[in-house]
């Protein structure tokens, strides 16, 4: 309403994929740049495209080129880690991650429309189990890498319920007591 | 003689077995201590971080000791942080998290311990650096002292750190209090950390309510982080 663009400034739209950084996940690099997934993401007025994608540099390097002309004219750019990932997160409209629990909680947070795409190659996968849960309780979408645009056009128009906000008051309050400083 | 000597041997496991059950939260919970505002010493708080996620969960936990219902948790304890050797992240951020809350450098201690556990470190090898782990605690413990309080989460070095003060617990060297509090990310099933010290934390704290129906100790009051 009050804000006004111009034409030479036409409004951004980013969305980050976000790998994490203890495991490689080459199969969501390899759908991040697929053509069916960046045709969606300009269908759907994306203007940026950020993927961080940890070790798998060289993957990233050999498959940017041949995704390039699906780009059009989205911004695609990559690094490998970052000490701030939550600034990446509050610049982007939509986040595709990992589901490591920090930055699954990182993006719910910032209240970004999220979809979550579970590694299949971890073992003992408790990751699986906290993003179904997530995702059953409206917080997330929960993507594949086998058809990773169907999720984000789900998550275009999803109505993400919203995060609580922490409740490290209450963990205080537990350890206030077990601590025992009578302070009255 | 010998079956004088029997008949002591079995007295005595007896009551060690009276002694061990007497101070296991899960079969004699006790209600933490009440310290008056006149006692000397500030009570000593010992926070084990992991690394990476396990860092960032329990220094999210803490966010709160900044406001002011709860700024003497900073201002009239004495804390140390047990960080795994060569973390210098997590070491990074214990020290920028009490610098944000203004602590003076003499109230808290960063302490390193070595690995109970590489990640994809086998199993066979295990035991030895689990050893080498322990010895680290006892010398963590010899140089601050036993702590009043214990805050885990779910790193391997959760079970030593609690163990060593569960033992000195055992040997009438302390009181101290375990806390522990599973990782946000386990939704249908404890860690193996959360499962070894189930038994042993005087306040057993899980952040999914499903947690609470299979293990009757766990405290469910919300996502905590």
């Amino acid at each position: 309403m009050g804000t006004e663009s111009t034409i030479s400034d036409p409004p951004s739209k980013t969305v980050l994929v976000t790998t994490g950084a203890t495991s490689p996940f080459p199969s969501l690099i390899s759908a991040a740049l697929s053509a069916p997934f960046l045709a969606t993401l300009l269908s759907l007025g994306y203007t940026t495209l950020r993927i961080q994608y940890g070790d798998c540099h060289e993957l990233f390097q050999t498959l940017s080129p041949a995704a390039l002309p699906s780009c059009g004219s989205i911004d695609l750019g990559g690094f490998d880690f970052t000490d701030d990932l939550r600034t990446e997160i509050s610049h982007a409209e939509l986040v595709i991650s990992h589901a490591g629990s920090g930055s699954i909680l990182d993006a719910l947070r910032f209240q970004k429309r999220l979809v979550v795409v579970v590694n299949d190659a971890l073992m003992d996968n408790h990751q699986k189990e906290l993003a179904e849960e997530l995702g059953g309780a409206g917080y997330l979408v929960e993507g594949f890498v086998e058809n990773l645009h169907e999720a984000v056009i789900k998550a275009e128009t999803f109505e993400f319920k919203h995060f609580p906000a922490s409740g490290s008051e209450k963990f205080c309050s537990i350890l206030d007591e077990e601590v025992g400083l009578n302070l009255d | 003689m010998i079956s004088l000597l029997l008949t002591g041997g079995i007295l005595l496991t007896f009551l060690l077995f009276l002694r061990l059950l007497s101070i296991t939260p899960s079969i004699n919970p006790t209600p933490p201590p009440r310290r008056p505002p006149s006692q000397q010493n500030p009570p000593h708080i010992l926070y084990n971080l992991g690394s990476g996620g396990h860092t960032a969960e329990l220094l999210s936990l803490l966010t709160s000791t900044s406001t002011p219902t709860h700024t003497h948790l900073h201002t009239r304890t004495k804390r140390t942080y047990t960080i795994s050797r060569g973390d210098a992240l997590s070491a990074k951020k214990a020290f920028l998290f009490e610098c944000s809350a203004g602590s003076p450098s003499s109230s808290y201690e960063i302490l390193e311990i070595p690995r109970a556990r590489g990640i994809g470190q086998t199993w066979l090898s295990t035991p030895l650096s689990a050893i080498s782990c322990l010895a680290g605690c006892v010398r963590v413990f010899v140089k601050v002292g036993l702590p009043d309080v214990v805050v885990c989460n779910g790193p391997g070095s959760a079970v030593l750190v609690a163990g060593v003060c569960f033992l000195a617990k055992f040997l009438g060297l302390c009181k101290t209090r375990i806390i522990y509090v599973e990782s946000f990310a386990r939704v249908r099933s404890l860690s193996l950390s959360g499962k070894l010290l189930y038994a042993f934390a005087d306040r057993f704290v899980v952040q999914w309510p499903g947690l609470v129906e299979k293990y009757p100790r766990a405290e469910f009051h919300g996502i905590l982080i």
